[in-house]
């Protein structure tokens, strides 16, 4: 099976945005486990919960993109 | 007599006061405990907040990677119309402190993120579709 060299270079930038979302995330978790007051964990709150809403947006958006013309839509 | 009589009212309301006193159980906690107790709901919101995060930016690199054909896509995008849909109720239930529903919305969440990553993780393998 041949695979070219963009597509070698598109799965290591993948994988590399996801480590690196890994690390935020794992980032966000010591800080949601660690001894935070509530005022710290609600600012944490939004932050995420903002975040999420428009990562949900993009998801959605690209999900589509790749049903487009699919018959899937 | 005058004295005595004192002396036994005395004792009288000393005993009655003590059963007013609340026992050691009933004592509140330290107030380290009584902080993490009242910032659990806050810190469970964020667990299922995080894991959406984790289950969203895989399936979109995976996406972004090639690894999602159409019918892939389909099922990842009304699973995560689902986790968000979850998500967003667990968040309506902690803003007005629902407790039976918060804690529904949160034990709903979990299996859903756990689907996502299967259905995503799966999409590396050479046996897929098989």
């Amino acid at each position: 099976m041949a695979v070219s060299i963009p597509a070698i270079l598109s799965i290591l930038e993948s994988a590399a945005r996801v480590y690196k979302q890994a690390r935020v995330i794992a980032a966000d978790a010591a800080l949601a486990a660690g001894p935070a007051d509530q005022a710290e964990l609600l600012t944490l709150l939004r932050r995420i919960s903002a975040d999420n809403d428009a990562a949900h947006e993009a998801l959605q958006a690209t999900l589509a993109e790749l049903t487009v013309g699919k018959g899937h839509e | 007599m005058r004295m005595r009589l004192f002396l036994m009212s005395c004792l009288a309301f000393t005993l009655a006061a003590c059963g007013t006193l609340p026992s050691v159980s009933m004592m509140p906690a330290p107030p380290g405990a009584v902080a993490a107790q009242t910032t659990l709901d806050e810190r469970a919101l964020l667990g299922v907040e995080l894991s959406y995060k984790a289950a969203n930016s895989l399936a979109t690199e995976a996406a972004h990677a090639g690894f999602v054909d159409a019918g892939l896509a389909v099922k990842i995008a009304a699973l995560d119309n689902r986790l968000f849909a979850t998500l967003k109720r667990a968040r309506v239930a902690y803003a007005s402190a629902n407790a039976a529903s918060y804690g529904a919305a949160i034990a709903e969440a979990s299996p859903l993120v756990s689907e996502i990553w299967a259905l995503v993780a799966g999409t590396g393998r050479a046996d897929r579709g098989r």
